[in-house]
């Protein structure tokens, strides 16, 4: 099945999001107790890139 | 300086990869993809050489169209620029027909320093990163712990059995970098919209000037005979310690001439 193209490029940005999600957990997990410094600023680079999501401004993601 | 990073587009490390029994090659249609974690290593350290000496950092990338998700992570990351061979001419090239498509588009702007990981983590030849220097006329410098860089001498520490060993050469030069070199930047939420904007220049096999006798499945000289899965492991030997189970294992290891 062939994807709208605005459905393709709404999910390369997706696919774009989640793996900066979990790239910056598997750079936090290993450092749980030897660098809080790097898990609160991963934690807040997964914030901020939850709360862009939640607000769910497609178009302008899509403008970019 | 101008660093150049060749990476590889991989399947996602939670992809159970499958290979396709008719080409004996790995599927790769239809599979999430990512930057190969060994890749986005060289990544890293080039961009921290540029962070301290200035420059740019361009990452090219062979691959089908589907690697555009993994070159984004590397322009994310805070690569420069990117270089995308994407052709179904290239498809099925060999360790070679890589290294000489690499070559072919590194060639096509001056370049001081090539970084590429030790090998790829899905199919470890390890072989591109020293035929693509070969091709390029520069010196190789591989399995590097570290990179430092003075004025136009560029020294690693090289991996090897015992320790390390220090190895220094001018640019412009080919580095390979090992697991262990550091710890890659994840993509931020800035660094993926600022991607969006950066340049993905993109090669066809004819514009690097490569014919079907040097890449594809055409231009292979190396051909995957057979692939299977390693012998299952025969039962290990259990010794009972009934008072004589140190000199048991002793003779075991005897045997063996361990001991």
């Amino acid at each position: 099945m062939t994807q709208a193209p605005n459905t393709q490029a709404l999910d390369e940005h997706m696919k774009e999001m989640v793996l900066a999600l979990h790239a910056a957990v598997n750079r936090a997990m290993p450092h749980l107790k030897d660098d809080p410094k790097l898990v609160d600023q991963a934690l807040r680079d997964c914030e901020e890139i939850l709360d862009v999501v939640l607000e769910g401004n497609v178009s302008e993601w899509l403008a970019r | 300086m101008n660093i150049v990073v060749c990476a590889k587009v991989v399947p996602l490390s939670s992809v159970t990869i499958r290979i396709d029994p008719a080409t004996r090659r790995m599927v790769r249609k239809d599979v999430s993809q990512e930057l190969d974690p060994q890749a986005a290593k060289a990544v890293e350290e080039a961009l921290r050489l540029t962070e301290k000496h200035g420059g740019s950092v361009t990452v090219v990338v062979m691959g089908g169209e589907d690697a555009t998700i993994g070159i984004r992570g590397a322009l994310a990351m805070g690569a420069t620029a990117a270089i995308h061979l994407s052709d179904p001419a290239l498809a099925g090239s060999d360790a070679l027909g890589t290294a000489k498509a690499l070559a072919a588009a590194i060639r096509k702007a001056p370049f001081d320093l090539v970084m590429c990981a030790t090998e790829s983590s899905d199919s470890y030849t390890g072989l591109v990163p020293g035929q693509l220097a070969q091709l390029l006329g520069v010196p190789p410098l591989t399995f590097a712990t570290s990179v430092t860089v003075e004025g136009r001498t560029v020294t690693i520490k090289r991996q090897s059995e015992g320790g390390y060993d220090v190895v220094s050469a001018e640019l412009p030069l080919l580095v390979t970098v090992t697991t262990g070199i550091n710890e890659p930047r994840y993509p931020t939420l800035k660094g993926i919209m600022g991607a969006k904007k950066k340049e993905i220049k993109r090669y066809t096999a004819a514009e690097l000037g490569l014919g079907p006798a040097e890449v594809g499945e055409s231009g292979a000289r190396e051909k995957v005979l057979t692939v299977g899965r390693p012998p299952a492991r025969p039962a290990g030997t259990i010794i009972q310690d009934d008072g004589e189970g140190g000199k048991k294992i002793a003779a075991f290891l005897a045997d063996l001439k361990l001991i």
